[in-house]
């Protein structure tokens, strides 16, 4: 079998999103023979070398994350630059992964809704997209809290290299939570009234000697 | 009421966009809306580098100087924004796209609770209301909805709300009536 994975992470090869592709292709590659490439769409303008690849491709599987609730401008570029390609290569298996900072999926299943359609615009075969929310700061939280979501990419990424196809249940689990619980909910609430704030956020804000300036206005 | 339009349109030779964009403009004069429209194409926009300095190193500033800077000052003072663009393959224009990648210096990193959920709390004391302005290409309404529900979207992360959605074969009158009953 051969993946293409499209990273649409400004952040390219520091990103999130790759952590979460490079736990899929550990998978992915425990099939015997299968082959993969990568390409970052932070690097550089690669166009022509995209396009030749979409038209080659057996399978693709494009990850980037959620930006202002929807796909990185670099993500909707790429996508620009395959109109030309619609019926290049019918049949080829297009799946996504949206990964997002929000602790609820939700956000992230409007785009769903976008990539489905987008998939369908060049007759190819729909594999369905990856939704994972709760990401930002993955890369500081310790190896045993990430575990857990990177061993579900892991076991997807495999199944896929096995039978060609995203399993339905564990994408349903890596979704999970799609919306908090009265209980989640009640905990946000409360960290606003005591301003506890945002340990991830404030921690960096200090490191940064930002912390006091952090509800500046906009400037330029 | 000041309105900024963003022109995310791609193609100098669509004249049809433009055109719409610009009567609007000529009908709006005679109210009392003082009226830009910025022409994203014609503009240097790098993209969003997601490195985060405008939330944790230099809260509410962007560290890259491009064109942004004036449109994020520009928006900042807006009562109303219209974000305007041919749906291109199924969207918004990429131009269009990584614009609104550039406003987030405008929000806090921070989580807060709207409804039942989790959403960036506000940096500025006021945000403007959002509307669309579309070229449905394809003619395909599913394309129409799906951009209409992420604007939906992206306006509540705005702190703000989206107020229509018109298509360009809308009366240009129609939009006035409606830009004007804010």
């Amino acid at each position: 079998m051969k993946l293409t994975v499209i990273n649409g992470s400004p952040k390219g090869k520091r990103s999130n999103t790759k952590l979460l592709t490079d736990a899929f292709l550990n998978g992915y590659h425990k099939t015997f023979g299968n082959q993969s490439k990568e390409y970052f769409l932070s690097d550089k303008k690669l166009d022509a070398e995209l396009q030749r690849d979409f038209i080659h491709a057996e399978s693709l599987l494009i990850a980037f994350p959620l930006y202002t609730d929807s796909m990185p401008g670099m993500v909707k570029e790429y996508f620009e630059s395959l109109e030309n390609y619609k019926s290049s290569n019918p049949g080829i298996k297009i799946g996504f992964l949206v990964q997002s900072g929000f602790p609820e999926s939700y956000h992230s299943f409007f785009v769903a809704r976008y990539l489905k359609k987008f998939a369908t615009l060049f007759d190819s075969d729909y594999l369905g997209t990856i939704i994972k929310g709760g990401v930002e700061g993955i890369q500081m939280k310790p190896a045993w809290m990430r575990r857990k979501t990177l061993k579900r990419f892991e076991k997807l990424g495999f199944m896929f290299g096995k039978y060609g196809r995203f399993d339905q249940s564990i994408i349903k689990k890596l979704s999970t939570p799609v919306k908090l619980g009265r209980f989640a909910l009640g905990f946000f609430k409360f960290a606003k009234i005591i301003k506890l704030g945002n340990f991830y956020w404030d921690y960096q804000l200090k490191s940064n000697n930002a912390y006091e300036k952090r509800f500046d206005k906009h400037s330029i | 009421m000041r309105l900024l339009i963003l022109n995310g349109n791609p193609d100098e030779s669509n004249k049809v966009f433009d055109n719409y964009l610009s009567l609007l403009k000529k009908d709006l004069e005679g109210k009392n809306v003082h009226i830009r429209i910025i022409y994203l194409r014609d503009l240097n926009i790098i993209h969003c580098q997601g490195c985060w300095s405008c939330w944790v190193k230099t809260p509410g500033k962007c560290t890259f100087s491009d064109d942004t800077v004036a449109i994020r000052e520009a928006y900042a003072k807006a009562d109303m924004v219209i974000f305007a663009s041919p749906l291109i393959m199924g969207f918004v224009s990429s131009i269009l796209k990584k614009t609104m990648d550039k406003l987030i210096p405008l929000v806090h990193p921070y989580i807060e609770i709207v409804g039942d959920e989790t959403h960036h709390m506000k940096r500025q004391e006021k945000y403007p209301l959002i509307g669309l302005i579309y070229e449905n290409l394809s003619r395909d309404m599913e394309d129409v909805h799906i951009t209409t529900d992420i604007f939906g979207r992206f306006a509540i992360n705005l702190k703000s709300v989206l107020i229509f959605s018109f298509s360009i074969s809308t009366e240009i009158s129609d939009v006035t009536d409606e830009i004007d009953s804010y």
